[in-house]
């Protein structure tokens, strides 16, 4: 089994007036050829802090103190701005959480999607062709009537239609690795369940590797083949979607399944009232050990790793030794 | 069991003084990341004080009023007038001290006047949008707008007897409508968002919404417009006395000031250049202040 | 005062909002009542009317036509024109917890408005009532003195909470409260409401979107599409049996995390079609576009809302 993508001990930090904000601590994620893998935590968790430094686009005062991000065997932390460009969107594509800011509002769906498309390729491409591969696009994706598409703004669809775009887009360039951050939580219920549907058609199809972002539970075991369950700044349990709901094992991981509200009625449980830390002031020792109902003295003192406890299920506690 | 039933049990803590300290830090830092708002503040800190004390601090305080020494006419710099002499003999330095007053006397009246106004019609407006109240306040807004500033200026202080007192009022009355389209749009998209609706919800009277809930968010735009103003203000009373319809002589105008000097160019340059040269200082000095406080109102993550 | 009166009743209630593009049809026709202690969901995506339906209880927009009852009074106007006491009694909590405060006030003065508003108290001890409130709400006492900013997304969800509890209403409109905000947060703050609804006999508008936490907190459940309900039902009849498609399509839409979840879905319709705007509401019955059940009846004559056995009220031809 390839790995695309491997993510190495990755510690990322934004520096702000009061000091320094240590978000990322050590976070560890394997992508293998392929493979649909999920990354779920609540708001703050560094998801998406995540993905802004595998992608260097952090923003000013944000920085990677340390680690690897290995593409296809290199590091792209120390590839050249050259070597980056190369990568975006041939190698990697991204979809991002609101397709209303994902989509330049003064220029036609077709400009954009033709745009990514010529750009993208390896070979110098006429603007017919371009066109003609736009269409294309933009029928796979199901949109009705493409070619009338193509001249609209983005104002004139709706929030499902432009979040069809942007998949349009992101997969116009044929890239190896998706990164979908929270596509489809901007939308309607039943139009998150069309779009799904059709990313998961999609990358199948094209065998594309996907890291999917989000903080629902549902969505992610919908989508994902592994689950990465992200608390603080680090991966604290990871395994095959079906191992992690049926066997949660971090008590994080715990937690939030029992705070889920239940369609069979139940759910909605807090074990133990909580918020996400102050990364100013963060705990020395298991960052989750503040919150955490079955804390012992070493957690405070010491950081668990990532352990494999299952066959192929990874836990960062020192309950499971 | 009332959600508001005291509890007797329990020490609650006495009221305490809400300390802005590490506020103000922190906006200190935002605003002194450009060292040009910071060279802005000692400016108009200098210039302030300096008009404070005029009669104390210029040279030659006698000469800001009537003086006449034919003797000393046309000196250009030296030590003894670091900024020249004028046609009567005036040491200019001195003067422009004192012109400072009258330009910083002309930049406050002029903003307490219209502010106030503009932003009583912005308020009306903007809170009773899409109604006949917003239609009356703002298309008089419109009126005023719609006369050339400078052009409204020069009627007014032409149809009263040019003097000071009128042409601050001649540029109040050109001021104001600018201050109420500035609070009209913050007070107009501000005027639908959920915390003003709960407040109405509540029942909170419509005084209490439009001047607890609403004005505070005019705060930030306010000043920073206020502080651009005072430079602006000041270049418009200048132009105006410029053509003569300001301050009348001997009264030290900056303005003036550059007019009467103007007919001695190039040979007696300092005449004009130095009272310009002041105008200049005051209002990049107001400007750059300006742009601190922008940046100190913005909400970006420091 | 009739204790078996239903705490509101809607009758026929309109809003139509007149733009440029033509006259949006918010909300078209609703009618219901709910009983005092009681929990009323309310379900729809976006253009179903759900949150005018509430911004018109609540008295932020007058309805273009029909009549909202409250406690036997008849209050379809704007708030600002209700009585106090009136606005004393309903109560609303936003969706968005970023701008339901406003940012520059501090948390106290902003718990201290209604208490201003509505008198309550002598004036010497109104801070520590906004105390109390904030200790019932779980926060620290200090937090009266921050302001907005500096509280989380919960947090501030908590002050609304506290906010709304202030004057002792009976009627309490939440709309979407926990749509913003994480699933562990979620769930303290809807167990939160849910011990200050049996604590003070509060009764619950809920709307949201999300129908396994509607499961768990309403009495009955009633959906909306364009302006107008399919069905309304108890809620175990609801999610037992739902009848109208488009219950059962948002139904089969939802992402659930447990195998038992998933066998309650309905299996036969899936999720197809876009929302058409409520602009241009389609024609005849405004889901049949979409409706994989749709018939010739269903393109020109829009249905009427019948009563099926176990309180259940469904508007659609296909139980004509």
């Amino acid at each position: 089994m390839e790995i695309l993508l491997e993510v190495r001990d990755l510690f990322t930090s934004y520096g702000i007036y009061e000091g320094r904000l240590k978000v990322l601590d050590g976070v560890n994620l394997a992508v293998p050829l392929g493979e649909k893998i999920g990354l779920v935590g609540e708001t703050g968790c560094g998801k998406t802090t995540t993905m802004k430094s595998i992608l260097r686009i952090l923003p000013p005062g944000g920085r990677v103190d340390s680690g690897q991000i290995l593409f296809k065997g290199r590091d792209l932390l120390k590839a050249s701005g050259g070597e980056i460009q190369g990568i975006y969107g041939s190698g990697i594509s991204m979809i991002f959480q609101d397709p209303t800011a994902a989509l330049d509002p003064v220029f036609t769906v077709g400009d954009q999607l033709v745009a990514v498309i010529r750009y993208g390729s390896r070979v110098p491409m006429s603007l017919r062709e371009a066109r003609e591969r736009a269409v294309a696009a933009l029928k796979e994706v199901q949109m009705p009537d493409p070619k009338r598409i193509l001249s609209n703004y983005p104002v004139q669809l709706s929030g499902g239609m432009r979040q069809r775009v942007c998949i349009a887009m992101a997969l116009a360039t044929e890239p190896e690795l998706l990164i979908a951050d929270e596509p489809t939580t901007s939308l309607d219920v039943t139009i998150q369940a069309q779009i799904l549907r059709l990313l998961y058609f999609l990358v199948g199809r094209r065998n594309t590797s996907v890291i999917f972002i989000t903080h629902s539970l549902g969505v992610v075991r919908e989508m994902a083949d592994k689950v990465n369950v992200m608390y603080a700044g680090t991966i604290v349990e990871c395994g095959s979607t079906e191992e992690i709901f049926s066997h949660p094992l971090h008590p994080y991981t715990i937690d939030l399944l029992a705070a889920m509200p239940r369609l069979s009625g139940g759910g909605l449980e807090e074990r133990v009232p909580g918020r996400i830390p102050d990364y100013l002031n963060l705990p020395v020792g298991c960052r989750f050990q503040p919150r955490c109902v079955k804390a012992q003295l070493r957690c405070s003192l010491e950081k668990p790793k990532l352990t494999e406890v299952r066959p192929g299920h990874y836990v960062a506690c020192f309950l499971e030794d | 069991m009332s959600l508001l039933h005291k509890n007797n049990e329990s020490y609650l803590p006495k009221r305490r003084r809400r300390f802005n300290f590490k506020n103000w830090r922190r906006n200190w830092y935002k605003f002194s990341r450009n060292p040009l708002p910071v060279l802005g503040l000692v400016l108009v800190i200098l210039i302030i004080l300096l008009a404070i004390l005029a009669p104390w601090v210029a040279p030659y305080p006698q000469h800001a009023g009537k003086f006449i020494n034919l003797k000393e006419r046309f000196q250009p710099p030296s030590a003894a007038h670091w900024c020249g002499t004028d046609a009567m003999g005036r040491d200019i330095l001195s003067r422009i001290l004192f012109g400072y007053r009258i330009s910083l006397l002309l930049g406050i009246v002029v903003l307490s006047i219209s502010v106030p106004i503009g932003l009583t019609f912005g308020l009306l407006g903007g809170y009773y949008k899409d109604t006949f109240v917003e239609t009356v306040c703002m298309r008089i807004t419109d009126i005023f707008l719609a006369v050339p500033p400078l052009i409204l200026a020069m009627a007014v202080a032409s149809v009263l007897k040019p003097s000071l007192q009128n042409s601050m009022l001649a540029i109040s009355l050109m001021w104001w409508p600018w201050y109420s389209r500035l609070i009209y749009g913050v007070v107009s998209g501000v005027r639908n968002e959920f915390f003003v609706q709960s407040a109405e919800v509540i029942g909170a009277s419509r005084l209490h919404i439009l001047l607890r809930e609403l004005l505070p968010q005019t705060i930030s735009p306010l000043f920073t417009k206020i502080t651009l103003d005072m430079g602006f203000a000041i270049l418009v009373g200048a132009s105006l006395s410029f053509v003569g319809l300001g301050a009348q002589p001997p009264t030290p105008d900056l303005g003036t000031m550059v007019s009467e000097g103007s007919k001695f160019l190039p040979e007696q340059w300092w005449m004009s250049v130095f009272p310009a040269l002041a105008i200049v200082l005051v209002v990049l000095a107001f400007n750059f202040v300006g742009d601190g406080l922008r940046d100190l109102f913005s909400l970006e993550q420091v | 005062m009739d204790k078996l009166q239903p705490i509101l009743q809607i009758a026929n209630l309109k809003k139509y909002f007149r733009t440029t593009q033509g006259t949006v049809k918010a909300v078209d026709g609703i009618s219901f009542t709910m009983e005092q202690g009681e929990t009323l969901g309310l379900v729809g995506e976006s253009g179903s009317g759900k949150s005018t339906v509430a911004y018109m209880i609540a008295g932020i927009y007058a309805p273009t036509s029909g009549q909202i009852i409250f406690q036997g009074r008849d209050i379809s106007v704007l708030a600002l024109k209700r009585s106090l006491d009136v606005k004393r009694s309903i109560q609303i909590v936003f969706q968005d917890p970023g701008t339901s405060l406003n940012p520059r006030r501090t948390i106290e003065q902003i718990l201290m408005l209604p208490l201003n508003v509505h008198r309550i108290g002598p004036p010497r001890e109104r801070q520590d009532l906004v105390r109390n409130l904030l200790q019932k709400v779980q926060l620290l006492i200090d937090y009266a003195y921050k302001a907005p900013g500096m509280l989380g997304g919960g947090e501030r969800q908590m002050v609304a909470i506290a906010r709304a509890l202030a004057t002792q209403p009976q009627f309490v409109i939440l709309d979407e409260p926990t749509s913003a905000l994480d699933v562990i947060i979620q769930a303290k703050i809807i167990k939160m409401l849910m011990n200050f609804q049996r604590e003070l006999g509060l009764s619950y508008l809920f709307i949201t979107h999300d129908l396994s936490l509607m499961r768990n907190i309403a009495t009955r459940v009633a959906i909306m599409y364009l302006g107008k309900i399919c069905e309304l039902a108890p809620a175990l009849e609801f999610f037992q049996k739902p009848l109208h498609p488009y219950t059962q399509m948002l139904l089969s839409s939802i992402p659930v995390v447990s195998r038992e979840e998933e066998a309650l879905k309905p299996k036969k319709i899936q999720p197809r079609g876009e929302i058409p705007s409520p602009v241009n509401v389609p024609p005849g019955c405004s889901f049949h576009q979409r409706c994989p059940e749709v018939m010739e009846v269903c393109k020109r004559v829009d249905p009427q809302m019948i009563e099926l056995p176990g309180e259940h009220f469904v508007r659609c031809h296909l139980f004509h």
